[in-house]
């Protein structure tokens, strides 16, 4: 890395850098004619309004709290990740086992050595996989109702794994991770083809009726939640596994 | 305070746009690649912000109340994926980068005039 801190090429790429911010945040904070991205102080200015053209806020939508108008969850985000845009969620968790798996096999897997983990990373590590496994499954339960939901629980119990790992302890062997994220993908497809012998529409949700805002509401989302924190957390902590325990 | 957002935003994808122009370490250039996404992240959130806005959860009637004070759910929903997605292309890359550690016995992305050295 012979010419990385030479004065000229720095002081060339932040002059180039600086114009071109410049230059985008006159455009993003523009209120004339064209394109006016900031100006959201309205609703019918929104992206969502805008793009979709369609409003659920008037004066007719008879959406009253605790009434099933939507049969869907209190928290709108998770609405959308797993009802509205069902189909972009699951396409990102093929995405995500398509990157692991291209992981797995670039991956050298010769000359790694492990360090000996220490007394006190070894008492400890039991008592915080626990409680990180706990917070984990609040999310994932949790998630039509309160921020969360089921990436982060994933990445939650994942990270109670990669403890385990660094402190030496035993806790899931390969074969069990590959059976639990093939059996969450199969089911999550498993209950869109339900759906649509049900109701006629792949994804749709078909189990209705219920009040927004208790533990059992929202239909299908939580149990959408809970399979793909189950496959997020197996796929990561496969990518642990293949970082520290192969040598 | 959606200057502010815009602001910041900005700023942090032009500090990693910098560190992939001017780095020649390739950690390094993921690790600007990274705060390139982070900015990207903290823009589209930004875009979806209201003033005065509160959080898109139905909680109680007052929050029924105020459907139109909410902020726009639809971009916070993107971001959470492209997260997931950003994490696992970041460890594709690092495994790539081990690999070419391997061959090449450098990591530097000029590693062809200087084979051999340490880094």
């Amino acid at each position: 890395m012979k010419d990385e801190k030479s004065l000229f090429i720095n002081i060339v790429a932040l002059l180039i850098l600086s114009f071109m911010a410049f230059y985008i945040y006159k455009v993003s904070i523009d209120t004339g004619e064209g394109i006016k991205i900031t100006d959201n102080i309205t609703p019918k200015m929104r992206v969502a309004d805008r793009f979709l053209k369609k409003n659920v806020l008037d004066e007719n939508s008879t959406y009253n709290f605790s009434q099933t108008a939507e049969d869907t969850s209190a928290n709108i985000v998770t609405s959308i990740v797993v009802d509205y845009r069902l189909f972009d969620t699951t396409l990102e968790v093929i995405v995500l086992f398509v990157t692991i798996l291209g992981f797995g096999f670039v991956i050298p897997k010769d000359r790694r050595r492990i360090l000996k983990p220490s007394v006190i990373l070894y008492r400890w590590s039991p008592i915080l996989m626990i409680l990180m496994l706990m917070i984990g499954g609040y999310m994932f339960i949790n998630g039509h109702l309160s921020p969360g939901g089921g990436f982060p629980a994933g990445a939650i119990i994942s990270t109670a794994v990669l403890i385990g790992v660094l402190a030496g302890r035993k806790t899931v062997n390969h074969k069990t991770l590959k059976v639990v994220e093939a059996i969450a993908g199969i089911s999550i497809f498993g209950i869109g083809i339900a759906s649509f012998i049900i109701k006629g529409v792949f994804f749709q949700n078909f189990l209705t009726g219920d009040k927004i805002g208790d533990l059992f509401s929202g239909g299908l989302i939580p149990v959408f939640y809970a399979l793909i924190a189950f496959k997020v957390a197996a796929e990561l902590s496969n990518i642990y596994f293949e970082f520290y325990e192969e040598c | 305070m959606t200057k502010i957002f815009i602001l910041s935003s900005l700023s942090l994808v032009f500090v990693g746009l910098y560190g992939v122009l001017t780095r020649k370490n390739i950690v390094k250039i993921l690790i600007a690649l990274n705060i390139i996404e982070t900015g990207i992240n903290m823009l589209l959130v930004a875009f979806g912000y209201v003033e005065g806005g509160i959080t898109p959860i139905l909680q109680s009637d007052l929050s029924i109340a105020n459907l139109d004070k909410m902020v726009d759910p639809v971009p916070q929903a993107l971001v959470l994926t492209s997260i997931v997605i950003g994490l696992g292309t970041t460890a594709f890359a690092l495994s790539l980068a081990m690999r070419y550690k391997d061959t090449h016995n450098s990591i530097s992305i000029r590693a062809t005039d200087e084979e051999g050295v340490n880094v």
